[in-house]
């Protein structure tokens, strides 16, 4: 039964392509076109990683990241989304908060991190503020968004079969807003990992942003490909992660990057 | 009318943060040497726009957005196309794609820099990066959200090939491209603002990064301003286009955001 | 499909256009690119190459600011910049075990180790803070792993009988360790001019340690550049070295750090106001260009220690400097 979805397109050519450009690395690192002081073969850095994971090294940095990406991201995601919500409900809110939001955002979040270490210090709570800030602009827009976006015949159903104020809401609205709701999710957390991993490599012991630069300081080229392959990982854990929480959630959705072929 | 009815009221709160800013820093909660009030800040920021220095940084983080921007939205927009259109070119390019994605571009910088060395091309490059692989995923996602009913139509119609693309598939999908190239540009700013950041020496990044260094608070607050400013004046701009291209398309929830 | 093609040979005249970019580089080998970061360590650096002394030498240089001391070692073993500066630390070790055509050529800047430990003002009012000893256990900030600065804090530590295992170290860029000393979050620092002095003067922190009297001032900074470039262009290498003797003389001079002309040069490379610079404590700089072993041994024993070294025995220190142009220029200029 496995044996054809294995073999199926899916699986095949996106292997194949991969193997195909790892081993092109390969072969050109081995014939010195490629210098192996800076591009090692993904051999090594592959030996170099498991020899990470074996010390346990790696669990720690990853371990690290990841629960700093969750905290940051549940710290912005409470009053994001019940300010994003407010804003779409109550007009008045949203011409207030828009121009600000819209101010902030295109400010790269490191350079709050200045600011924020003054007044927390150099806890993890300055590293999780900063890492919050952006994902937090996002996430109270696109929930704004959400309830803007709400059909007006689906209110009108929901009405019509008596469901009024906090049911309306809580039966008929959130689940409307949650396809919504998760666009923003899913641009935040893309978005609150870069300055996870970027405020890592400023400041941090521990985490996979302070060991890629810390490698990079230290000119240990191997390690540093390593840090970036295990953060390309986290990264596409969480995204898939993410969205097969978003698939739990909300069924009946079809996501716009995942269409089913049809073709 | 309503247009500027708004604007006006736009105003309102951040004239009531500053307020409340000027408050908090005069009760002695806020601490003016790394939190200077608008008081102190206006001035500041008036004399360095007078000096011209400014202006110098502003127009070499534009010349930057605008090649990076460029850079990255050919590529994309017909990448992103030509996904869309192959399954088997999609298959191909998932494992590269999704793993560049996955990646902080910022994280790339040493890397590119070994290999362009350090200089324009290099900064161009990271900051375009990050919106070509955005923009890539999204131009192949209008692509893919295409109503089929629509091509149908389009079909039954006689349009094939290059009418189909250019007159069913495009129009349908450049509102989602035209998201896609919203929240692009937004991105290339942010990029553009980190690498300079790390490593330039003009533009509006290096001056923040300057700023920091040199522990002027007034002018990393006069860069957050500025950089502020140019964001919105960017996703205004972009959004008054998006309404002229495209006056058929319907407000999509990233609108709202940009 | 023509609406295709067109698109596509635009894309093709895009990518020509961008690599056309690639045309710099080949012209660009005339010109000596000097990588820097912001820091008056490259004092030497910069006066030479604003008071036209590398031009005297008929040499076109650039001066090109990096992002951090490790990107100014990669640049020049990638051949992408002809010299550069920075610390002895891991990464030059690393680089020459790797025999990254690397060479490092010249002291940049020697300093006093006690110039750069301040601690926090409010621990030495509180009395918790009266030798060095005091500091175990306490948060050390240094600028980054592996560098020289944290040599420092290890050898500051040392007559206090503690190494740097007996502190809690933390990371962070030279200007947030300022508020960070001022909120506590950190006890100590080693800081770098000119953040040691502002931290001093905005009552932040204090340097409680002063040198003995006839020290001897320690290598910070060293001046390498790419081997294989000095090896096709040893006239250009000689004159550099020519130049970069001038410069390093002058600064030698007494009193020649605060001079105007010195300052001025300094503040535009690093963007730390005149003003500020005229309070910092000068670096020292050797007019002969002399280095000991003795130090930069300590240093790679430090590195080595604390596991950051891809390998497991002292080098020699013969292995990694080549003194050679150095000597030749200051034998060509006089002794001084």
């Amino acid at each position: 039964m496995m044996l054809p979805r294995l073999l199926s397109r899916e699986v095949t050519i996106p292997l194949a392509t991969s193997l195909i450009m790892l081993a092109a690395w390969e072969t050109l690192v081995h014939t010195g076109v490629l210098r192996a002081a800076f591009f090692p073969a993904p051999t090594s850095i592959a030996h170099t990683l498991l020899g990470l994971a074996l010390s346990g090294e790696l669990w720690v940095h990853a371990g690290t990241t990841l629960g700093r990406l969750v905290l940051s991201f549940v710290m912005a995601l409470i009053p994001a989304t019940v300010l994003g919500l407010a804003m779409g409900w109550w007009r008045t809110v949203r011409i207030t908060a828009d121009p600000l939001v819209n101010l902030l955002f295109p400010i790269p979040s490191i350079a709050f991190f200045p600011v924020v270490i003054f007044y927390f210090g150099l806890s993890e709570w300055g590293l999780l503020l900063t890492g919050a800030i952006t994902p937090f602009l996002l996430m109270t827009v696109q929930a704004a968004a959400a309830l803007e976006g709400l059909e007006r015949t689906l209110l009108e159903a929901g009405r019509n079969y008596g469901a009024t104020g906090w049911r309306l809401f809580v039966r008929v609205m959130l689940p409307a807003a949650l396809p919504h709701l998760f666009i923003g999710y899913r641009l935040a957390v893309g978005v609150g990992f870069i300055v996870i991993v970027a405020v890592e490599m400023i400041a941090a012991k521990h985490g996979l942003g302070g060991y890629l630069w810390h490698s990079w300081q230290i000119l240990r080229i191997e390690e540093m490909y390593v840090g970036l392959v295990l953060i390309g990982l986290l990264g596409i854990f969480v995204t898939y992660g993410l969205e097969a929480l978003a698939r739990r959630l909300m069924p009946w959705q079809v996501d716009l990057l995942r269409v089913k072929e049809q073709r | 009318m309503r247009q500027r009815h708004i604007n006006l009221r736009g105003l309102v709160s951040p004239l009531a943060v500053g307020l409340l800013w000027e408050l908090l820093v005069a009760l002695g909660v806020l601490n003016a040497t790394y939190l200077p009030p608008p008081s102190q800040l206006a001035p500041h920021l008036v004399a360095l726009l007078a000096g011209g220095e400014l202006w110098r940084h502003l127009s070499m983080t534009l010349y930057r957005l605008c090649l990076s921007f460029a850079f990255a939205l050919i590529p994309a927009v017909l990448l992103g196309l030509s996904l869309g259109m192959s399954r088997n070119l999609r298959l191909a390019l998932e494992p590269l794609l999704t793993s560049l994605y996955a990646i902080p571009k910022i994280a790339l910088l040493p890397l590119v820099m070994l290999v362009l060395g350090v200089n324009e091309r290099t900064l161009i490059f990271t900051s375009a990066l990050t919106s070509f692989v955005q923009m890539t995923i999204s131009t192949s996602g209008g692509v893919l959200a295409i109503d089929r009913s629509v091509l149908e139509a389009g079909k039954n119609y006689g349009a094939t090939g290059w009418r189909l693309f250019r007159y069913v598939l495009l129009p349908s999908a450049l509102p989602d491209i035209f998201t896609g190239m919203r929240i692009g540009l937004a991105l290339t700013l942010v990029l553009v603002i980190a690498v300079e950041f790390t490593a330039a020496q003009e533009g509006l990044g290096a001056f923040l990064w300057t700023a920091g260094q040199t522990l002027s608070a007034k002018n990393m607050f006069s860069a957050f301003t500025v950089i502020g400013a140019l964001g919105w004046i960017l996703s205004y701009g972009l959004e008054r286009i998006g309404n002229r291209l495209m006056p058929w398309r319907q407000r999509s929830s990233a609108d709202m955001f940009l | 499909m023509n609406g295709k093609r067109s698109w596509q040979n635009s894309l093709v005249a895009l990518i020509a256009l961008f690599f056309l970019g690639s045309i710099d580089t080949v012209l660009g080998q005339s010109v000596v690119k000097i990588g820097f970061v912001p820091s008056e360590s490259f004092a030497p650096l910069f006066v030479a190459h604003e008071r036209g002394y590398f031009k005297a030498q008929g040499l076109t240089t650039e001066l090109v600011r990096l992002p951090s001391g490790a990107a100014i070692l990669t640049q020049v073993s990638t051949g992408d910049m002809q010299v550069g500066g920075g610390a002895l630390g891991a990464a030059a070790f690393n680089a020459a075990q790797q025999k990254l055509p690397v060479a490092f050529v010249a002291p940049m800047h020697f300093a006093y180790t006690e110039d750069y430990l301040v601690v926090r003002k409010a621990e030495i009012d509180a009395g918790r803070f009266k030798t060095v000893a005091d500091l175990r256990g306490k948060a050390c900030a240094v600028n980054a792993k592996g560098v020289a600065t944290e040599w420092v804090l290890d050898e500051v530590l040392k007559p206090g009988g503690l190494r740097i295992d007996n502190v809690d170290v933390k990371t962070l860029p030279f200007p947030e360790m300022l508020p960070a000393l001022d909120n506590g979050a950190i006890v100590c620092g080693i800081i770098t001019e000119p953040f040691a002095t502002q931290a001093e003067e905005k009552n932040i922190g204090v340097r409680p340690l002063k040198a003995k009297p006839g020290a001897k001032p320690v290598p910070i900074t060293v001046a390498f550049w790419n081997s294989d470039w000095a090896k096709k262009n040893d006239g250009a290498a000689r004159a550099f070295m020519n130049g970069y003797l001038r410069a390093v003389r002058d600064l030698s001079e007494p009193n020649a750090w605060k001079a105007p002309v010195h300052t001025e040069i300094i503040s535009k490379h690093t963007g730390v106001a005149a003003a500020v610079l005229l309070k910092t404590r000068a670096p020292v700089f050797s007019p002969n260009l002399e280095l000991e072993e003795k130090e930069m041994m300590s240093q790679q024993e430090f590195n080595l220690r604390l596991g950051y070294l891809k390998y497991k025995e002292l080098k020699p220190i013969k292995e990694l400097i080549d003194l050679s142009y150095a000597e030749a220029a200051v034998k060509q200029a006089g002794r001084r």
